[in-house]
């Protein structure tokens, strides 16, 4: 059941389009991965999602009034120790609750340990590294125990046990069934962890598919380039399973897809009259 | 609404961004009062005026101080922007009603006036050092990023209406008779200083109106401040 549906959502900045046309359910039990280049739009539409932005056009409808949970993309360097930030985020979450301070407390230490940050001590966040104030940031949005979790690029500078650890969460608040969006970058850990990926590109969904959680795909995409026919087209393969990205400059196209939808995309292309220039491998996602 | 307050004057205080207004503002009284004996409701003309900029300058620093995915993190749990930027604002008029106490309180107290003022006189001007200080913070938040994307346009914006604000009566002078009543638009915070200047010549009916006036100024500018970024969110 979806928790939050966006009906025809456009947002725009300026005079310049972000988001376009997005239509999209985020549902219960199920963890949505936002994928797409710089720019193309992931993080308004996190946003939108989580209601922080208000869109241009279209409508956003909840199921109730679920709790929802944002991390950004990263905290900034601020003047607090994790213990004081935490306890000011946990005492803005505990208004109308019936949770109280040491309980709060309990489980700001049972997550700074988990994550090794019990030993932070009187240090304060803007001495962190990247990868600590991801895991505060991490932490400040899991304490909300939320029915909706939104993380952009949650895997951004966690180490290798650090991100198994947040998919495992991430897995235990679909198993609870939470709703988890998420944008990232880090193709490997979102084949691991996602029921469904949706490729965004120049603000409009490119794909929407499902995905096997679990299985962790080799992290490479294919960057297919080709000189479309003159009468054009080219968009329609640009919209295929599997193509996370789609740019075209006149004639000449540029596709980056999946290795495994690579093959089925160079026929089609063929097929149309294309003439293909070249296709390489990418490391990861754009 | 106490933990968002509590997180804001934590995270404004850690800022060090109150050291300038605030050392200004104390600075300023110190220096008034370094002379004795002072006209009472002179003084507290000029400080309360004083406090307008002051919390205006205050207004412009704390508004945008918060680092904007943070801010995206507190919006989230603030659970509305009226909360949100409510809870800002009470934070900046605490700050600023303190500094109101001091002000009015620091002559009595270091007896620095030709005579004691009286329980009314010390009530008007506590009031008004207060509503001024809320003036100039509503005003301020106008000029934010939020509502102004160059800083450049909203520093002189700003600037502006401080100015128009505290000079309305010298303005509406050189203004033809028939177009006197577009002063009723301006900030009327020469018309609350001017309430402590003639103090002993106009009714407290008057003063409380004029207080009232500078006080309902200031609710409908941050009420509209709110229901503008309840639309455009954060």
């Amino acid at each position: 059941m979806a928790i939050v549906e966006l009906d025809h959502i456009h947002k725009r900045y300026s005079n310049e389009y972000v988001l376009r046309d997005i239509t999209l359910s985020i549902r219960r039990g199920e963890i949505t991965a936002i994928v797409g280049a710089n720019g193309s739009g992931k993080s308004t539409l996190l946003r939108v999602v989580a209601g922080l932005t208000a869109p241009s056009g279209g409508e956003r409808t909840l199921d109730g009034q679920p709790v929802i949970a944002y991390a950004p993309d990263r905290l900034p360097k601020l003047r607090f120790t994790p213990r004081e930030y935490l306890r000011h985020m946990t005492n803005m979450d505990r208004l109308g609750s019936s949770i109280g301070p040491a309980e709060s407390a309990e489980k700001i230490e049972w997550y700074l340990e988990r994550f090794g940050m019990a030993g932070t001590g009187k240090l304060q966040m803007k001495d962190f590294s990247k990868g600590m104030l991801q895991k505060i940031n991490l932490i400040q949005a899991f304490l909300r125990d939320p029915q909706l979790l939104v993380l952009d690029e949650p895997f951004g500078g966690l180490d290798e046990e650090a991100a198994r650890l947040l998919a495992d969460w991430l897995n235990a608040a679909k198993q609870r069934n939470g709703a988890v969006i998420v944008a990232s970058h880090e193709r490997a850990w979102v084949s691991e962890v996602a029921d469904r990926i949706v490729a965004l590109g120049g603000g409009k969904i490119r794909s929407d598919r499902k995905s096997m959680p679990g299985t962790r795909l080799p992290n490479k995409n294919k960057i297919v380039e080709c000189l479309l026919p003159a009468e054009g087209g080219g968009d329609e393969e640009g919209r295929m399973d599997g193509v996370v990205r789609f740019e075209a400059n006149g004639r000449r196209a540029r596709y980056t897809v999946d290795s495994a939808q690579s093959d089925r995309l160079l026929r089609q292309l063929l097929e149309k009259g294309a003439s293909i220039i070249s296709v390489q491998e990418k490391g990861d996602l754009p | 609404m106490r933990p968002l307050m509590s997180y804001f004057l934590a995270y404004y205080l850690r800022s060090y961004r109150y050291l300038f207004p605030v050392c200004a503002y104390v600075g300023f009284i110190l220096f008034v009062y370094s002379m004795v004996p002072n006209p009472v409701m002179d003084s507290y003309a000029l400080s309360a005026m004083l406090l307008f900029l002051v919390s205006a300058w205050i207004s412009y620093g704390f508004v945008d101080l918060e680092h904007e995915s943070q801010r995206f993190v507190t919006a989230g749990r603030s659970g509305s922007a009226a909360r949100y930027y409510g809870a800002k604002y009470l934070v900046m008029l605490g700050i600023g009603a303190s500094l109101g106490i001091l002000a009015v309180a620091y002559p009595v107290a270091f007896d620095k006036f030709d005579r004691l003022p009286s329980l009314g006189e010390s009530a008007a001007a506590a009031l008004a050092h207060l509503v001024l200080a809320s003036l100039g913070i509503t005003c301020a938040l106008w000029f934010s990023e939020k509502m102004m994307a160059s800083r450049t346009t909203a520093f002189f914006g700003l600037m502006l209406v401080l100015a128009v604000s505290c000079g309305g009566k010298g303005l509406g002078e050189q203004l033809p008779e028939g177009v006197r009543g577009v002063l009723w638009l301006i900030p009327p915070v020469s018309r609350v200083t001017e309430i402590l200047f003639r103090y002993d010549e106009i009714s407290h009916a008057w003063t409380a109106s004029v207080l009232l006036l500078a006080a309902f100024y200031s609710g409908i500018l941050l009420l509209a401040f709110i229901r503008v970024n309840r639309i455009k969110l954060f």
